[in-house]
């Protein structure tokens, strides 16, 4: 039996539209499992089914056929041990930073003073200090993402989803938020399903990055990734890591 | 005609003249210490306030109802979209009929003027809420009740607030024709009492004060609305 | 003032100015032999006017009659026809009188009736002071009716701040109704609506106008002055109608039954009881008019009524009466 925290197991996913009677199919026979703690990067040409992938195990899409498993239970529907964050950071626009970053716990009625210690704790890692009191609208993109991170942090979640989180920053927010992340990961080590367009940043941050297929998506190569952190994007070793992957990508971007 | 233009043609200082005189004249019955152009005002104001709460109570918790069950909406749908295209004053006689006379079919009539507008912004406000914000709730733990009161709720508080304003802009104006079907005091009783006995500035006097008070209830509300949704990203 | 409140005001006064303007320039002035001719809903008094249509009288005298109306209340007819959407209109006494203490350049040419008002009331009241704080409505303030009611209120050492007075908000033919359901205890208006009442059972009449002021004038028939000045022959041929209505109505009671039956769209036998109310006439006294505004000026200085027309309003009584009631047309 493996000792893996989470476990994907033959996920297939179909759709079909409702008026046309046409059938896509998304995914097919993923399997993967993530360790606790495992940083792992999922990467693919558009279209292979990534973000799909990452909500079937948010539970907020049921595969075709196929399971999930946590800590060898069965997932079913959403649930505060999988965290996710969202590219356009979906905050509470009515709730200031603390405010967003207590909901997880104040839904699952955990008391007022804990809470608070809690938001507490998550805005200092996350490093907004001083920005306790601040609403969405005054904050810039890297800050939104912070508070979206410390947010799905807040239920001490077993994996971390995060769909594309850094798309919508600038170029040098991005990398801010790169090792932003990872010392976050270093402090709180908590398993990881990072997707992505961008092969550098894939490099830059997994454990493991997953190559996926054109649609019906599958895991077509996985490159382990064992370089030490913090690592450089001018290192030798780094460019030949992302040039083999963005090979393995652009077969595929081919045969489509 | 030009015979007749000083009866027409009230001039500003006319008007003037009659909003004092109805400040200092003896106020309607209830009220005979504030003044009949105040007493009057009062007595219009609580109508539509009291009109204007219910229909805020019973718009809203519908429009709640209706934006976020699909099968509450089905089954209210097509009621409301019936009732809503008759106007106001084309109730009048049921509201005659039913509540008698002065101060409840006047409340009516203001209710169903504001009503409408703040059931369907409630419901479109409700229908609003964006999926991605219902998907993080979700991820965090949330119930559908706590999906419900924490997310779908203050995510339609601007569109709620919108319906309120344009609402009671509504039952105000509804107020005329309201206190046109049995009542004896208010301010569009005072309109139409003056229009009787020909007295022009006072008749425009009390059109003024509608006016007035229709504006300044309007400003409140919008100063409400802009403190309670001060989190509003200014586009 | 804060510069949305002028903008407001400004707004205000420039609706208030510009409306009057239109409602006058839209009207076209009356072209020879045409006449319009308002007048009040469903008001029996007003037989000779629809006798005068429906028999042809107006056409004899070789002229064409544009009716406009009905009005709910003289007022409203009176500001119409201050606005030059009237020439001529079959309207109460007070009204026309107000109209013309308001400054508004009209005559009274002609009686139309006399009496045929009344104060219905639920059977279980017995006298006036029976009415102290109870709901009685009336048509708009300033009708002959709300007058009257004045005055029957003064004989009895009441005002109308002792009962709960509707004037306007409850339309006549609605009268009848509000004191079935019991939502009203009065009402002082004109026939048939008091008979309508005493035909479904539900009402009395308590007191007749007759016994108020005995032979009090009623309505009268008005005309814009500038417009009898270009068309006296036209005012003349109307007036001449309007009496050979009146004889009419007087020799042949089961026409004019039916006529009456067309126009106020009540049964028979209602219109037959109102009928013992009504006197018709083509008559005019200047007391008359003189002890009514009188009547007016002091039950406001009393204070039974809110004022309506004041002393000052009127300082020379009699040279104000003589002005407004013009009879040479009735004695042609």
């Amino acid at each position: 039996m493996s000792t893996a925290k989470l476990i994907i197991e033959k996920i297939s996913k179909s759709f079909s539209e409702k008026k046309s009677g046409k059938v896509t199919h998304a995914l097919q026979d993923f399997n993967l499992e993530v360790g606790a703690g495992e940083f792992v990067v999922l990467v693919g040409p558009s279209g292979c089914g990534k973000t799909t992938l990452l909500k079937i195990v948010a539970g907020l899409e049921t595969a075709t056929s196929g399971s999930v498993f946590l800590d060898h239970k069965q997932v079913s529907g959403p649930g505060p041990e999988r965290g996710l964050v969202f590219q356009d950071f979906a905050l509470f626009p009515w709730r200031d930073v603390t405010g967003n970053i207590v909901f997880g716990p104040e839904v699952l009625k955990v008391p007022l003073p804990e809470r608070l210690k809690m938001a507490e704790r998550y805005i200092g890692l996350v490093g907004l200090g001083g920005s306790e009191r601040k609403y969405p609208a005054e904050l810039s993109g890297g800050m939104k993402q912070r508070v979206a991170i410390a947010r799905a942090l807040s239920n001490n979640p077993d994996v971390l989803l995060m769909d594309e989180p850094f798309g919508s920053l600038d170029a040098q927010t991005r990398n801010l938020m790169q090792n932003e992340l990872l010392r976050i990961w270093g402090e709180d080590r908590k398993a990881i399903i990072f997707v992505t367009h961008s092969v550098e940043e894939a490099v830059y941050l997994a454990d493991r990055v997953v190559v996926m297929t054109a649609g019906p998506g599958t895991i077509k190569n996985i490159y382990p990734i064992g370089l030490s952190y913090p690592r450089h994007r001018a290192d030798h070793g780094f460019i030949s890591l992302r040039e083999k992957i963005t090979a393995c990508i652009a077969e595929e971007v081919k045969i489509i | 005609m030009l015979a007749n233009l000083p009866q027409l043609f009230p001039t500003p200082v006319d008007v003037l003249k009659a909003l004092y005189d109805l400040l200092i004249a003896p106020g309607p019955a209830g009220l005979p210490w504030a003044g009949e152009l105040w007493g009057n005002t009062i007595i219009s104001l609580w109508r539509v306030l009291v009109g204007f709460a219910i229909a805020a109570l019973s718009g809203i918790l519908l429009g709640v109802a209706i934006g976020w069950w699909r099968n509450v909406r089905d089954l209210l749908e097509p009621i409301i979209e019936i009732l809503r295209p008759i106007p106001p004053l084309a109730w009048i006689p049921l509201a005659m009929l039913w509540f008698g006379l002065g101060f409840t079919p006047a409340v009516f009539l203001i209710w169903l003027g504001a009503f409408f507008p703040i059931l369907l912004n409630t419901v479109l406000g409700m229908e609003s809420t964006p999926k991605k914000l219902v998907e993080v709730a979700r991820t965090l733990g949330a119930n559908s009740g706590q999906v419900l009161f924490k997310v779908g709720v203050p995510s339609a508080a601007p569109s709620i607030m919108a319906g309120l304003r344009i609402g009671i802009g509504i039952g105000w104006m509804c107020l005329v024709a309201a206190e046109l079907t049995g009542s004896n005091s208010g301010l569009g009783y005072l309109i139409m009492y003056y229009y009787s006995t020909m007295e022009a500035a006072k008749t425009v006097a009390g059109m003024l004060m509608i006016g007035i008070v229709g504006f300044l209830m309007f400003t409140a509300l919008k100063k409400v609305e802009d403190k309670l949704l001060f989190w509003r990203v200014q586009a | 003032m804060l510069p949305s409140m002028r903008k407001l005001a400004f707004l205000v006064f420039a609706f208030i100015l510009i409306v009057p303007l239109f409602s006058g320039l839209s009207c076209a002035p009356a072209t020879p032999e045409m006449v319009r001719i308002g007048y009040l809903l469903g008001d029996l008094h007003q037989l000779p006017f629809f006798v005068a249509q429906d028999r042809g009288f107006f056409k004899d005298g070789g002229i064409n009659v544009q009716v406009v109306g009905p009005f709910d209340a003289g007022p409203a007819e009176m500001d119409a026809l201050a606005a030059n959407q009237l020439d001529m209109g079959y309207v109460g006494i007070a009204p026309s009188v107000l109209a013309a203490a308001r400054k508004i350049d009209l005559s009274i040419i002609s009686g139309v009736n006399l009496e045929g008002s009344a104060l219905a009331t639920e059977i279980g009241i017995n006298s006036v002071t029976d009415l102290k704080s109870k709901k009685v409505a009336t048509p708009a303030p300033g009708s002959i009716q709300y007058v009257m009611l004045g005055m029957l209120l003064s004989q009895n050492s009441m005002s109308f701040a002792d009962l709960e007075l509707f004037p306007g908000t409850i339309k006549p033919p609605d009268m009848p109704q509000s004191l079935q359901t019991g939502r009203i205890s009065g009402y002082f208006v004109w026939e048939p609506f008091v008979a309508k009442s005493l035909a479904g059972g539900y009402g009395k009449a308590l007191i007749e106008s007759r016994e108020i002021w005995p032979g009090h004038p009623c309505c009268v028939v008005v005309t814009r002055n500038d417009f009898a000045l270009n068309n006296d022959k036209v005012v003349t041929a109307v007036i001449n109608a309007h009496r050979k209505a009146v004889q009419f109505i007087g020799n042949n009671p089961a026409e004019a039954r039916s006529i009456a039956q067309k126009w106020t769209r009540l049964d028979a036998d209602v219109i037959d009881s109102a009928f013992t109310r009504v006197k018709y006439t083509y008559a005019l006294s200047k007391d008359d008019v003189k002890r009514f505004v009188r009547e007016i000026i002091s039950l406001g200085e009393s204070g039974t009524i809110k004022p309506i027309i004041t002393a000052g309003d009127v300082p020379d009584l009699d040279a104000f009466v003589n002005k407004v009631v013009d009879l040479q047309y009735i004695q042609r």
